[in-house]
């Protein structure tokens, strides 16, 4: 974890969405990072969330998953940019636990209060959203996924069981097949 | 806008692509051990853990070796560099060795043949294999190789050792001393002892084998046998001193016909005969002998002294061989020497000496008329022994009368003489010691007694000296009690010196001593009066002066009067013992 956060950038434009060409400058940096964070995360077999943006790039959607005991749990994630960003962190949001665990503000907004918080302040504006996937979301999953699923509050993705089958049964199937399938019908198989 | 938008393509290609799949190590070490366990594959582990190898690569792996350090290399070297446990090492070359007849294994080094060829041009000593070839090169079981010169030289090493060598000594101790060639020393020793190069016995096997030096052997005996002929006989415990083993076996194999074999020594015959000869003398000449010591004892008591001590120096001469007489002594009860005779007349002595003895006091109060006669007749030519002996045969008649027995036989009677002869002797001597001592006595006696004197006459001198300085009449007064004083506890002085030499008990008062002068003798009161002049004669060489001389006169009327008080006494004495 340690390794993987130093070797994202650090960002340095500090500008908001409403700073024009600037914020150009930092949706650029953002998006180096991100695109670093992913390779590392592909090559070392730690890949763990999709992300993208609208056009200004001040809102975010994409999914986050978490495997324990063997089991995929995966969720979306969106997320606007605020508007006092990068000196307010931004609100990553989990809308489909909301409710189901105390760690949360409602709409899905993940607490990161205690932890997380104090850290960005330090780091404005060298931190970009994709120290906030690795340094907040990723702990809060690690954190909290075990927990519910113990609590049976989740089921695991019948897919990711239906996924393994396919590949263990034929290996010529190629992922993206079944990826390409998967995001189509995620909503409907992740069942709370 | 366009580069973002080129970003966000990026960013979602990246997305899309695959995940490089990858097992963390943990996961290949599980099942790595699970393809292990199931035995589908054989594997070496190496020392740090974290490396695999195949038997089959390990094997090229040293060969390798092998070739990389030129044909030569130790097996612990192999092992490093591989970095595998040595007991798979170990395993592989044997393997390699039961292939491959070219290579070869000595000592832990792995050497190919073409090495074993080269390895004699590293040997130092290169002109010496040039000069002898190949062939000077001998190759043991082992598969050792060594070169002549070698070879030669651990010769010579042992060769000079063992010359030295003057005791029995291990071939370890030798071998931690001098690191000979472990592998040649032991065969070494043995070819040059059966050469005869060397001269010794080597006992035992291997290294704990024990080399005894012939000169060691020679010496051993030499000395054993110098011993033996300058004393006649050798001690077991002195033969083990000698590094002797076995020491009775050992003397009896060497000397076996010049002695005899006893428990704690072996004993030259000539030496037994001594002592048999001696017995004989002693038991034939011992009544002589002494007869000669009666003698001279009663003739003078200084010749008898110097007669016990001739005795005491022949008692002291026997000691050394008294053991041995006594075992030669036990030899003959063996019966191994024919000298029944000569027992026969030792046990006869010995009875007659004991029925001499039986009659007890009998020959004590003879004992004492020998004495007394000898000394009455001290000084006079007197056959002491023919008066003795006519004494002691008188006695005995007289009492056979009694006992109905005959012991009239001049033997005998030699014996009784020579039995109350010792005894007379002793008591002799008792009595001149006990005179010897009280004279000493007396001396230390008469010492005190004169510094007594001598205190007391200074005392009365001084005092005089203080009365002559009053009137006349305290003068008068004080002298009278000075005479009552002083002078009184000298003359007491003396007589009770007196009285102590006659054995008179005596107290200090006036009335002892008027009843002390009749039992006085004349002799002490010839000595009273020669001390009464002794006294005035004192007196008068004191300075003369008059008062001085009032009191020597006081002094000499007291001890007069008291002399000539003693004269009239013992007169009367001897007239009534008359």
């Amino acid at each position: 974890m340690k390794k993987t956060l130093s070797s994202l950038p650090l960002l340095t434009v500090n500008a908001g969405p409403r700073d024009g060409d600037k914020w150009k400058d930092r949706l650029k940096e953002e998006y180096t990072a991100l695109i670093k964070y992913i390779q590392i995360g592909k090559e070392n077999d730690s890949d763990w969330f999709q992300i993208e943006s609208n056009k200004e790039g001040t809102v975010w959607t994409g999914k986050v998953w978490y495997i324990y005991e063997m089991k995929k749990y995966e969720f979306d994630l969106k997320f606007d940019i605020p508007v006092s960003y990068p000196a307010t962190a931004p609100e990553l949001m989990l809308p489909e636990l909301d409710g189901k665990t105390a760690k949360m503000y409602r709409g899905g907004k993940i607490c990161l209060t205690v932890h997380f918080n104090p850290l960005w302040q330090r780091n404005v504006p060298k931190f970009g959203i994709a120290h906030a996937m690795a340094l907040g979301m990723g702990p809060w999953l690690a954190a909290e996924i075990p927990d519910l699923v113990q609590a049976s509050f989740l089921s695991p993705m019948e897919l990711n069981d239906l996924l393994t089958g396919i590949q263990g049964a034929d290996p010529t199937c190629s992922r993206q097949e079944v990826e390409g399938w998967q995001g189509e019908s995620v909503d409907v198989l992740v069942s709370f | 806008m366009d580069e973002i938008e080129a970003l966000q393509a990026l960013l979602g290609a990246v997305q899309k692509q695959e995940t490089r799949p990858r097992l963390s190590e943990r996961n290949c070490r599980e099942l790595l051990i699970k393809l292990l366990s199931n035995g589908l594959v054989t594997l070496i582990v190496n020392l740090d853990g974290n490396e695999y190898v195949t038997p089959e690569h390990l094997e090229k792996e040293i060969r390798d070796e092998i070739v990389v350090n030129g044909g030569r290399v130790k097996i612990t070297d192999i092992q490093t560099a591989v970095n595998v446990d040595l007991r798979h090492v170990q395993d592989r070359m044997d393997k390699i060795l039961s292939e491959d007849s070219s290579i070869s294994m000595i000592d832990g080094e792995v050497l190919t043949s073409g090495i074993e060829i080269r390895h004699h041009d590293s040997i130092p000593d290169r002109n010496s294999i040039a000069k002898n070839g190949l062939h000077s090169a001998r190759k043991d079981g082992r598969g050792m190789l060594y070169t002549d010169t070698y070879i030669e030289r651990q010769e010579a090493c042992i060769r000079g050792t063992f010359s030295a060598l003057t005791r029995p000594t291990t071939l370890a101790s030798l071998q931690s001393i001098f690191y000979f060639d472990e592998s040649l020393f032991d065969q070494k020793v043995e070819s040059l002892i059966k050469e005869g190069r060397i001269k010794g016995t080597l006992s035992g096997k291997g290294m704990r084998a024990v080399y005894t030096p012939e000169i060691f052997i020679r010496s051993q005996l030499s000395a054993a046998k110098n011993f033996f002929n300058q004393n006649g006989y050798i001690e077991y415990s002195t033969a083990e001193k000698m590094l002797i083993n076995n020491p009775k076996s050992f003397l009896s194999k060497e000397f076996g016909n010049l002695g005899f074999a006893l428990r704690s020594c072996f004993v030259s015959s000539r030496l037994v005969e001594q002592c048999i000869e001696h017995i004989r003398a002693k038991a034939t000449a011992d009544g002589d002998r002494l007869h000669a010591a009666l003698k001279s004892d009663l003739v003078s008591p200084a010749a008898a002294q110097d007669d016990d001590d001739d005795d005491d120096g022949g008692r002291g001469k026997k000691k050394g061989g008294k053991k041995n007489v006594k075992e030669v002594e036990e030899e003959e009860e063996d019966g191994k020497k024919g000298k029944g005779s000569k027992r026969q007349e030792l046990k006869e002595a010995a009875a007659k000496q004991k029925e001499k003895k039986g009659k007890g006091g009998g020959d004590e109060s003879s004992a004492k008329k020998i004495d007394k006669g000898g000394k009455q007749q001290q000084g006079s030519s007197f056959d002491y022994d023919g008066e003795t002996s006519k004494f002691v045969k008188d006695f005995l008649k007289s009492s056979s009368d009694d006992h109905e027995m005959d012991f009239a036989s001049e033997d005998f009677i030699q014996e009784v003489v020579v039995s109350l002869r010792s005894k007379a002797k002793d008591i002799y001597h008792e009595i001149a010691n006990s005179l010897f001592t009280s004279s000493a006595t007396k001396r230390v006696k008469n010492d005190e007694l004169q510094s007594k004197f001598v205190l007391l006459y200074q005392q009365l001198s001084l005092f005089r000296k203080g009365i002559s300085f009053f009137s006349d009449e305290t003068a008068a007064a004080m002298e009278k009690y000075l005479l009552k004083t002083l002078c009184t506890d000298i003359v007491n002085l003396v007589l009770e010196s007196q009285c102590k030499a006659h054995g008179i008990s005596f107290s200090a008062t006036a009335e002892d001593r008027q009843k002390l002068q009749p039992s006085l003798t004349q002799e002490a009161a010839g000595t009273l009066s020669s001390f009464q002049e002794l006294v005035v004669k004192i007196l008068n060489s004191d300075g003369g002066d008059e008062a001085a001389m009032a009191e020597a006169a006081a002094l000499s009327e007291t001890v007069r009067s008291l002399a000539s008080t003693k004269e009239g006494l013992s007169k009367a004495c001897v007239s009534s013992e008359k």
